[in-house]
């Protein structure tokens, strides 16, 4: 048995009895096909590989017992056996018993193998379960945090789990701990940050930190709702899962943007704990952390409830809400002049009025003193004044009660993948259209569960057969296509902005349908009534460079600008109305202008039917669609 | 051609900015932070890293001093802890007189939970003696609490601590 050579020898109390017992719990073990079973590979990390076999995605080389532990799953599992006799005076100084560095393993090898306490002394583990005590777990939440202002990139949000403790009587969630699955970092030069985390070159590892911690980070720094789902598993459950969470606490992963990222991780730990789940398996191409929370809340049963908790921002503009007109000025004059609460305005207020007026203030202040730079900690404390007042008030506005919820939730958004089928006519030429692309969220589709007015689109591609041609063409291939409509608010003067660039159509020349390749940057000013209008208005200057050989120097340059318009008439149609001028000065000289006329009804949560019309100069082009998000 | 690769290039390599020292939290998207919300693409890589600039395990971010070997922290040092790291929002919930850090604040000093808006009303009255200037630091107000607390006739009996 090659395996007995691995790993460093042990001295037993009594080496043959040991290793007598050892042969026969293997021996066992490969009757019960033990390194078959699912938990064994959940608890390995092992998913198939490429050419047959599997392969752990662990990449730690302590996590594994047997050399060949990465990629064979019964060597590791006869290779952790024998580490479970070691003596400790084999062990080196401050090295755990390999039944404390595994305990998960530990207990499901025991209770399948029925492991005699005479013949393999069991190891007491006191760091392990001091850690255990420390955390006295009652429940596991998954938390989401959404979508935060001006950035589409974080509509993707994020997902961390929090070990709820057990508490009597006391609603303590903010002392509880947070399970976080992170890359760790090593570079903040852009470039390379992005290289590595695509190919993998960052570290993955689990770390906890109090739960105050991450809203504050989440919640009041970055301003995102988050949503917080408490899942039913059973006592027996969870301690499975702390037991694997401490297995994978000294170890890493190799950590990819797309695969194997932060939400991933935390599914693989949530299927450790109830094995009957299947979370990972539909994952192939990319894990997307609103996904997950989509996999997690399909076990209708899995979800005991689920608790919104507004961000900083949410909390204030729910007070903002609930202003006239005068208490908002006077809010707003506050942030200029602190002097004003000794002013008659303000004074002649009631006092339900006057801590309305100061709470919104207070929160304000602390949304600007999270954001200031440096380890400026006491930034709310320079607030004396209004702090004094506002407690002179001595009023309890008891307002959290009643919380109007910012987001929506993330499973009932529309699939992140996207095809489309369409058919169309353009300048007299009959076209069959065929789309996907794999995320993300697009500025006419249904927005529950995203961010609103925000686009963000990777690797979009669309083709075109035109019927009398006989002819294929690539219509567009978006690498990245962005759209941030942030509602200008007097507040945080947010501009918004558009981006993308990738494969594009030239149609204001005649060039064969020809494609350029295209790099679109705006910027501009969006209007929006309120925060729950269903009317936006907004206005860009544009940038463009487009090159291709069909143009005169190969290129053209230019700019121009936007006007927009987008409406939802009811919940489920969504109108918009785009006009933009562009003129290109550089390279080949030329300009045109374009209106579209895009609609959409949804049908269902992953379904909607589209129509779109426009015309460049005198060429006008008709789409009909119909869009599957899975 | 060669300006239309300087414009790409420059859209895609815009430097990092905005870097928050102040709150190393570790966790997935500390790349939103590094890139704040400036416009450009950058955010998009920010987004999906979710990385962390901390390899420490099993930890928090106060340093070890407050933790247990095995990075839980210490009961004794809880309310410490919960004080440096939240004192923002305490001074706030102080003054308005509610709020879920107060409760917890509560509840780490032992007082019992069905006290909590009186705990709150009582910080509230109290908020002057508590943050006694601008200056007064996480340690000091928490001591003012605690001796608020051992001086009123309530709540030195129903909190334990």
């Amino acid at each position: 048995m090659f395996f007995l050579c691995l790993g460093h020898s042990s001295i037993f109390a009594s080496p043959a009895d040991s290793e007598a017992y050892l042969d026969i719990l293997v021996e066992q073990s490969r009757k019960k096909d033990l390194s078959q079973k699912r938990l064994w590979h959940l608890l390995l990390h092992y998913k198939k590989g490429f050419f047959g076999g599997v392969e752990s995605q662990e990449d730690g080389p302590d996590f594994f017992n047997a050399a060949k532990g990465k990629t064979d799953p019964q060597a590791e599992l006869a290779a952790t056996l024998k580490q479970f006799f070691s003596s400790l005076g084999s062990l080196k100084k401050g090295e755990e018993h390999p039944q404390c560095n595994f305990p998960a393993r530990y207990k499901w090898l025991k209770s399948q193998l029925s492991f005699d306490p005479q013949r393999l002394q069991e190891q007491s583990c006191p760091r392990f379960e001091g850690w255990r005590k420390g955390l006295i777990p009652e429940r596991i939440t998954l938390v989401f945090a959404s979508y935060y202002m001006n950035n589409p990139a974080s509509m993707f949000g994020h997902t961390l789990l929090r070990i709820d403790k057990k508490r009597e009587g006391v609603d303590q969630k903010l002392l509880d701990y947070g399970v976080n699955y992170a890359a760790t970092l090593d570079t903040d030069n852009a470039l390379l940050y992005s290289i590595k985390g695509l190919l993998g070159f960052f570290k993955g590892t689990f770390t906890i930190f109090p739960y105050y911690t991450k809203v504050q980070k989440y919640s009041q720094f970055e301003s995102r709702d988050l949503w917080e789902y408490a899942l039913n598993f059973t006592e027996d459950q969870i301690d499975m899962f702390l037991r694997h969470l401490w297995e994978l606490g000294g170890n890493y992963f190799d950590y990819y943007y797309f695969q194997e990222n932060c939400s991933y991780h935390i599914l693989s730990l949530l299927e450790v704990a109830n094995p009957a789940l299947r979370l990972t398996d539909s994952f192939w191409f990319h894990v997307i952390p609103s996904d997950t929370v989509k996999a997690v809340t399909r076990y209708e049963d899995l979800i005991a409830k689920k608790v919104y908790r507004p961000s900083l921002l949410s909390q204030m503009n729910h007070k903002r809400l609930q202003m006239n007109e005068q208490e908002a000025a006077l809010f707003q004059a506050l942030i200029v002049d602190r002097n004003l609460v000794k002013t008659e305005p303000y004074m002649k207020l009631n006092v339900d009025r006057k801590a309305l007026v100061l709470d919104t203030f207070l929160d304000y202040a602390q949304y600007q003193s999270m954001g200031a730079k440096g380890d400026q900690k006491t930034a709310l404390a320079g607030e004396r004044d209004i702090l004094l007042e506002r407690s002179r008030l001595k009023f309890q506005r008891q307002d959290r009660i009643k919380q109007i919820e910012f987001s929506t939730l993330p499973e009932q958004g529309h699939g992140s993948d996207r095809l489309k089928l369409g058919s169309g006519r353009t300048d007299g030429q009959i076209f069959e259209e065929f789309s996907y692309r794999p995320a993300y969220h697009d500025l006419l589709a249904k927005d529950t569960g995203y961010g609103k007015d925000s686009q963000i689109l990777f690797l979009d591609l669309t083709l075109r057969y035109y019927n009398d041609l006989h002819k294929s063409k690539l219509e567009r291939l978006q690498l990245i296509d962005i759209i941030s409509l942030t509602p200008y608010d007097q507040l945080f003067k947010k501009k918004s902005w558009i981006f993308s660039i990738g494969l594009d159509t030239i149609k204001d020349i005649e060039c064969g349908l020809c494609n350029a390749l295209k790099t679109h940057y705006g910027i501009g000013l969006t209007y929006k009534p309120s925060p729950f209008a269903p009317a936006v208005f907004y206005t860009l200057l544009d940038f463009e460079v487009e090159a291709a050989r069909q143009l005169e120097d190969n290129f053209r340059a230019g700019g121009g600008g936007t006007l927009g318009f987008l409406v939802d008439v009811t919940d489920d149609w969504r109108l918009q109305v785009i006009g933009n001028y562009l003129t290109f000065p550089l390279g080949h000289v030329s300009d045109y202008a374009q209106l579209a006329i895009n609609q959409r009804i949804s049908v269902n949560q992953n379904l909607d039917l589209r129509a779109e019309f426009s015309r460049l100069k005198d060429k006008e082009e008709w789409l009909l669609s119909i869009n599957y998000y899975f | 051609m060669k300006k239309v690769i300087v414009m790409i290039a420059g859209f895609l390599f815009f430097a990092p900015s905005a870097f928050a020292a102040g709150y190393g939290d570790a966790g997935c998207g500390l790349g939103s932070m590094v890139f704040g919300d400036a416009p450009g693409p950058v955010q998009i890589f920010a987004a999906t890293t979710n990385g962390t600039s901390y390899s420490q395990g099993f930890g928090i971010t106060s340093g070890t001093s407050n933790c247990d070997a095995s990075g839980v922290i210490l009961a004794e040092r809880a309310d410490d802890v919960f004080v440096v790291q939240n004192f923002d929002s305490l001074a706030k919930e102080m003054a308005t007189g509610e709020g879920e850090h107060l409760t917890t604040l509560a509840g780490l000093l032992g007082c019992s939970a069905d006290k909590n808006t009186e705990f709150a009303s009582f910080t509230q009255q109290n908020y002057e003696a508590i943050f006694v200037s601008d200056q007064t630091t996480s340690a000091e107000m928490l001591s003012a609490v605690k001796r608020e607390i051992s001086s009123h006739p309530e709540f030195s009996s129903s909190c334990v601590n």
